[in-house]
């Protein structure tokens, strides 16, 4: 993979304004974003943090294109307001810009983990060569350069995690959206998935927002929001420790 | 590897449902047409496996059995005109009643007599050769002992499927017409499922006083040339010199005409169109729910192709190109089935006719079929929403 950075360290990668969305259950309709300003910058490791109907998760489908507040404005890289943008459009963005983890790995079971990442890849364009390049050179980041060939069956769920936190980083993306993405993982696998996070916004200068409420996962970030029902609660920016493994090995 | 492709293969137990669809559906038209095409070469055989280059049929006629088939007898000379021609006979059909003779034992008891059953009486259509050495009207696969036995008066043979039908086996006596003839061969490949059929040669129908040859009408002209490569040639030629009085085909020419003459039949077309509407119907549902069920299965993986930006239109490509993969294997288990009935149908004597042409439209079909369901299957896309797998 190359290092390629994007961005400088500390530059807006994304900024939303105002977000507010409502969902209709019933005759009522409830609001999940109340207003939410939000920004996320290049080399910064963005946890979004809060209990679970917060309001979170929608935040990121918002500020990602997947999902069309209500009101509210998204500016994301040199874009403005990407919500203004066509559906093609935005897909076209996602696909030039931005990577994803889920919670679940959401890999085709047909696939090998090498195929998984080259798919995607040759959507962006690239040869077959060069995508294979690139998708090994990924994998091998995650350390999963001895298993391109294995299917997701013969994978344990931290290896499909790396294959799918591959198959987001190949694109080099500059804004990585995480959802959750440790918590259908044990301890130890989730340390090394929050380890390559935090090297993709390190290493690559990618803008990386990832949502969770695994407490485990604060000590590695630059910065930790508190999202409560649809409003940001707290914003702090904090220093990531020296040894988080250690901080976080409880 | 396509990611449709891959799927398919490592998935192929989740699609077999609709390979299943749509090679029945395949097999269900294959073999009704093969057995209706079959049926007709059961008549035309002798005809379409002589050593005639090309054949001469009345100016109406539009295949061997559709239109009329006698024309003048002098029209013999005008064809020998051309002078590529070697030989010029008429080809002769005949029919009649054909009985066993059962050998009866003085010594047996009633009951076995009456276990033997009574003589078989059939009626049967005959294929008249000529015995000279090197005539037009003998088919290609006849074995020279097979001409030379016929050349004795007053023998026949007979095709392998017609003997149980017949009662008689080779060196039987048997009674054709009120005379007595001796089946001295066995022929294969000339089953006919709807009528038996016998050989003989022109010399003993004329022995029997049945030929109509003192008649100043003759049947279809079977003609040979010097050089057969040259039949498309020498057949325009002739045609350019007939005035229209009668009309030459090749002998490719006649066996397509033939068969596609089968199609005319108001009640075959209606068998066939049934087939084909009702395959395509069961085809189209079976193979839309199990693509539907499947793209269903794998919807979160759509789904994560989505967030990662690739449009729409993509995965309605992978859907796509997915249904053609699941066509192209309903063709090949369409065909393979197929071939297996027919296998199971020539041990019975019941031919299923599979022309390359029928094949091509049935295969074209029946990936046509499958296109259909994944076109419906789109609309199932739409329940790829990425927001869906953020929890």
């Amino acid at each position: 993979m190359t290092t390629a950075t994007h961005g400088k360290h500390g530059d807006f990668a994304i900024e939303a304004k105002g977000l507010v969305k409502r969902f209709k259950t019933g005759r009522t309709h409830i609001e999940v974003l109340k207003g939410v300003d939000f920004d996320a910058r290049h080399g910064d490791l963005t946890m979004v943090m809060g209990p679970s109907g917060s309001g979170k998760s929608t935040l990121i489908a918002a500020l990602s294109g997947l999902l069309k507040p209500d009101a509210g404005r998204v500016d994301a890289l040199d874009v403005d307001n990407l919500w203004k943008l066509s559906s093609g459009r935005i897909d076209k963005f996602r696909l030039d810009h931005c990577g994803f983890i889920f919670q679940g790995f959401n890999l085709f079971p047909a696939l090998s983990a090498l195929q998984q990442v080259t798919t995607v890849l040759k959507y962006q364009g690239l040869s077959g060569d060069n995508a294979r390049r690139q998708a090994t050179a990924a994998l091998e980041e995650v350390g999963l350069g001895p298993r391109l060939h294995q299917r997701p069956s013969a994978l344990s769920g931290g290896e499909k995690q790396r294959v799918a936190i591959a198959r987001a980083l190949a694109k080099n993306p500059q804004i990585l959206f995480a959802d959750e993405p440790t918590s259908a993982l044990d301890g130890e696998n989730g340390q090394v998935v929050i380890r390559l996070l935090r090297r993709a916004a390190t290493e690559h200068g990618a803008a990386v927002i990832c949502v969770t409420h695994d407490p485990r996962l604060e000590a590695w970030a630059d910065r930790v929001i508190h999202i409560e029902d649809g409003r940001i609660l707290d914003d702090q920016r904090r220093t990531p420790e020296a040894n988080p493994m250690l901080a976080s090995a409880h | 590897m396509s990611l449709a492709l891959a799927t398919l293969l490592y998935e192929w137990r989740r699609y077999m449902a609709a390979v299943m669809a749509l090679a029945l559906s395949g097999l269900l038209v294959l073999a009704m047409t093969g057995v209706f095409i079959g049926i007709g070469k059961g008549f035309t055989a002798a005809i379409e496996r002589s050593s005639a280059d090309v054949i001469v049929l009345p100016p109406g006629a539009t295949a061997l059995f559709s239109g009329p088939m006698g024309m003048p007898r002098r029209y013999i000379p005008l064809i020998y005109n051309h002078p590529e021609v070697v030989q010029v006979r008429p080809l002769a059909m005949s029919g009649g009643m054909f009985q066993n003779i059962r050998n009866i034992d003085p010594t047996m008891s009633a009951a076995d007599r009456a276990r033997q059953g009574a003589p078989r009486q059939r009626n049967v259509m005959v294929n008249v050769i000529d015995t000279a050495p090197g005539s037009v009207t003998i088919p290609v696969d006849y074995s020279d002992e097979l001409v030379e036995a016929l050349r004795q008066p007053f023998t026949v043979a007979v095709d392998e499927s017609a003997l149980p039908t017949l009662g008689v086996q080779l060196g039987d006596r048997a009674i054709y017409n009120g005379q007595t003839v001796t089946v001295v061969g066995v022929i294969r490949g000339y089953p006919n499922m709807m009528q038996p059929t016998i050989v003989t040669s022109r010399d003993t129908l004329r022995m029997m006083g049945q030929t109509s040859d003192s008649s100043p009408r003759v049947g279809p002209l079977m003609i040979a040339i010097e050089d057969p490569a040259r039949a498309e040639i020498v057949a325009a030629q002739i045609n350019a010199a007939s005035r229209g009085a009668y009309r030459a085909w090749t002998r490719v020419e006649l066996a397509e005409a033939n068969a596609g003459a089968m199609f005319e039949e108001g009640i075959l077309v209606i068998i066939i169109g049934g087939c084909v509407v009702l395959g395509a119907i069961i085809g189209v549902a079976i193979t839309w729910q199990t693509l539907r069920g499947a793209i269903m299965a794998n919807i979160k993986e759509f789904a994560s192709l989505r967030a990662l930006g690739v449009s729409m239109g993509s995965l309605r490509r992978i859907v796509l190109e997915l249904s053609f993969w699941v066509g192209l294997v309903g063709v090949v288990a369409a065909i393979f089935l197929t071939w297996l009935v027919s296998l199971l149908a020539s041990a019975n004597a019941v031919i299923i006719a599979l022309p390359i042409s029928l094949l091509l439209i049935v295969g074209g079909g029946l990936v046509i079929i499958a296109m259909v369901s994944g076109l419906l299957s789109l609309g199932i896309l739409k329940n790829s929403q990425p927001a869906d797998l953020l929890r």
